[in-house]
């Protein structure tokens, strides 16, 4: 059986840039499921499209830059380049680049969503800003309510 | 009235550059240089720390090649203890760098470079990345994002994460191998073998494509360093570390690894914040030398292993001036890979690779440790000193790209002489300036020791040091 695929982004000695980390080590704490898979990465890399194109949905949590710090947003993500100017691709894609590698190079893309949280300060330093550590606990039920729903 | 170009950032290496092109009065290339433009000074921040951190600490300098820095951190930590390591605990590490090597280089082949063979050096800049691969040729990007993922996942299966791992620690490593884990690795092999020798193919096919490229890719004669194994090999982990000179003689065919400093200078120029290494007994800057994948296999007699043995005797049959050209960087690239996907095969099936005993524990028996290895691009040195509590007091970690700086700042200026026209920077133009760089495959962020991505800034100068263009990516 498929899986649900839970990527948490970020980087966490940049403060609320940890909060997709955050996010995916709560859910990974939470969730047993055998149809879960949680990863907690720094970026996202070409070399997720194969797991992404097996899974049955993914879920992205990443943090924003635009908004009031603390709100949470879901995002439903379909595959292609999030901008016209791909740029000069280097090490790192979006979500919905890595979706269309998946569907190009493996023939798949599931399901997907992004779950974004905007940040207050990305500074130097680990931990989350006081707003953000108080949305945690709200983006995680987001994310668990993802998966609940998506069970076959 | 004489300009200059710049190029802010260059783009698709690692790090953060700027190439800056002088043009003379009659508009035509004076000088160019390749400034790095970052610095963080990892040095100073070990001095105090207990010296089994280092091997954790200094692996932060980069998140491309972590896997290097623990391994000559690690060998110059045993030093430190002054024990034996055990045979099965070289093996690992062994694997371990090999399989950073390949992951590295297949980075550097399929997603930084290629898109400039497949695509061409005047294609789209937008199209040149490895969706462009994907849209021409999409078996060679699935395959190159294969060979990548198998270089990672062998080491996560080794290291337990694939950036920043604690599993090389100063005497040996932490955990042994499982059987599980041996086989799981080995049943990667096949097609990670099959993807080199295809993209090796089809790499020495287009090589005709790329005649003007190969003659001002910084072509120029210099010496070469790296490591050789014992019988004249391709050595990544240990060996003796070599000099060669430019007329292919061996000028030094081992320099003790306590005596680097005798051999190796540092010299500072003001516009870059990359140190210039150079070879001492000629002077700087005459004392240039090329290291990373081009060195090694000029330097080594064969690669050692069967496969790779028939490639490098095939790139030897290219004469010494032909091998010269740094654009032959991406061709050794390939055959490294191959040779160490064979390698880590062979090291595998070792009969004691699952042998459980891989750490020897020490205290700290001697003041100063130098620790040497091969890093994808190109010889790698830590050296540390500690006090009698086993405390740091002074390092100095000389980085493979660093090595390169003096070529990739003259080979900047031989490509812009010949590249860049008249006082408006065309994009083919560019990208060739910036894939001279691209050719040595740079890491920035280890080279200066400092945190950052790369990319690339020309800038277009007058003699006044007026900027007359500029492209910025």
């Amino acid at each position: 059986m498929s899986r649900v695929l839970v990527i948490g982004y970020g980087n966490v000695l940049r403060t609320d840039d940890g909060i997709g980390p955050a996010v995916a080590a709560c859910v990974a704490q939470r969730c047993a499921a055998a149809d879960v898979e949680v990863l907690s990465l720094h970026q996202l890399l070409p070399e997720l499209a194969e797991p992404i194109s097996q899974a049955r949905q993914v879920v992205f949590i990443d943090a924003s830059i635009d908004g009031v710090p603390g709100t949470i947003a879901c995002w439903r993500l379909l595959p292609g380049p999030e901008t016209e100017a791909a740029g000069p691709l280097v090490h790192h894609l979006d979500p919905q680049r890595l979706l269309e590698l998946a569907q190009l190079l493996y023939g798949h893309a599931p399901a997907a969503a992004l779950v974004s949280v905007v940040g207050q300060d990305f500074s130097l330093g680990e931990g989350l800003s006081e707003c953000v550590r108080h949305a945690l606990p709200d983006t995680v039920a987001h994310v668990d309510t993802m998966i609940a729903a998506s069970s076959p | 009235m004489a300009q200059q170009i710049s190029i802010n950032p260059v783009t698709r290496i690692e790090g953060h550059a700027h190439i800056s092109i002088q043009l003379n009065d009659a508009g035509e290339v004076d000088d160019a240089h390749f400034h790095v433009t970052q610095l963080r000074g990892f040095e100073k921040l070990c001095e105090g720390r207990p010296f089994r951190e280092m091997p954790s600490l200094t692996a932060r300098v980069c998140g491309i090649c972590p896997v290097s820095h623990l391994i000559a951190s690690a060998k110059a930590c045993d030093e430190l203890l002054a024990v034996r390591i055990p045979e099965t605990a070289i093996k690992l590490r062994k694997i371990l760098n090999l399989a950073q090597m390949v992951q590295s280089h297949a980075l550097s082949f399929f997603y930084l470079s290629a898109p400039d063979f497949l695509l061409g050096m005047d294609s789209d800049p937008a199209k040149r990345n490895i969706f462009g691969i994907l849209e021409r040729e999409p078996e060679m990007a699935r395959g190159g994002i294969r060979l990548r993922q198998f270089g990672q996942q062998l080491i996560e299966t080794l290291a337990g994460k694939r950036i920043h791992p604690a599993w090389v620690v100063p005497g040996g490593v932490n955990e042994p191998l499982t059987p599980e884990k041996r086989d799981a690795i080995l049943a990667g092999i096949p097609e990670a073998k099959a993807t080199t020798q295809r993209t090796l193919e089809w790499f020495k096919s287009i090589l005709g494509d790329y005649r003007e490229e190969i003659s001002a890719f910084a072509n120029f004669s210099t010496m070469f360093m790296g490591l050789v194994g014992p019988d004249n090999t391709l050595e990544f982990y240990d060996g003796q570390l070599r000099m060669m000179d430019a007329g292919g003689n061996i000028i030094n065919p081992n320099i003790p690894p306590y005596e680097y400093q005798d051999y190796i200078g540092e010299a500072a120029e003001e516009w870059s914040y990359l140190k210039s290494p150079y070879y001492r007994p000629v002077g700087y800057p005459d004392g240039l030398y090329r290291v990373g994948p081009l060195a090694r296999l000029n330097i080594a007699e064969r690669a050692g292993t069967p496969l790779a043995d028939a490639e490098m005797e095939e790139f030897k049959q290219l004469s010494l001036q032909e091998r010269m050209s740094s654009f032959y960087f991406h061709y050794a690239r390939l055959i490294e890979i191959l040779h160490g996907i064979e390698r880590i095969e062979e090291l595998l099936h070792a009969p004691d690779i699952l042998d459980p005993r891989v750490q020897a524990t020490a205290s700290a028996n001697s003041p100063e440790g130098v620790g040497i290895s091969e890093a994808p691009r190109g010889t790698l040195i830590h050296h540390y000193r500690i006090d009698t509590q086993g405390i740091m007091t002074w390092a100095n970690l000389i980085i493979a790209t660093g090595n390169n700086n003096l070529a990739m700042d003259r080979g900047v200026a031989q490509a812009a002489k010949h590249f860049v026209k008249g006082e408006k920077i065309e994009e083919g133009m560019l990208n060739r300036v910036e894939a001279v760089i691209r050719a040595f495959d740079p890491c920035l962020s280890c080279s200066t020791h400092a945190v950052g991505q790369m990319p690339l800034h020309i800038e277009l100068l007058s003699p006044d040091g007026a900027v007359v263009d500029q492209v910025q990516r």
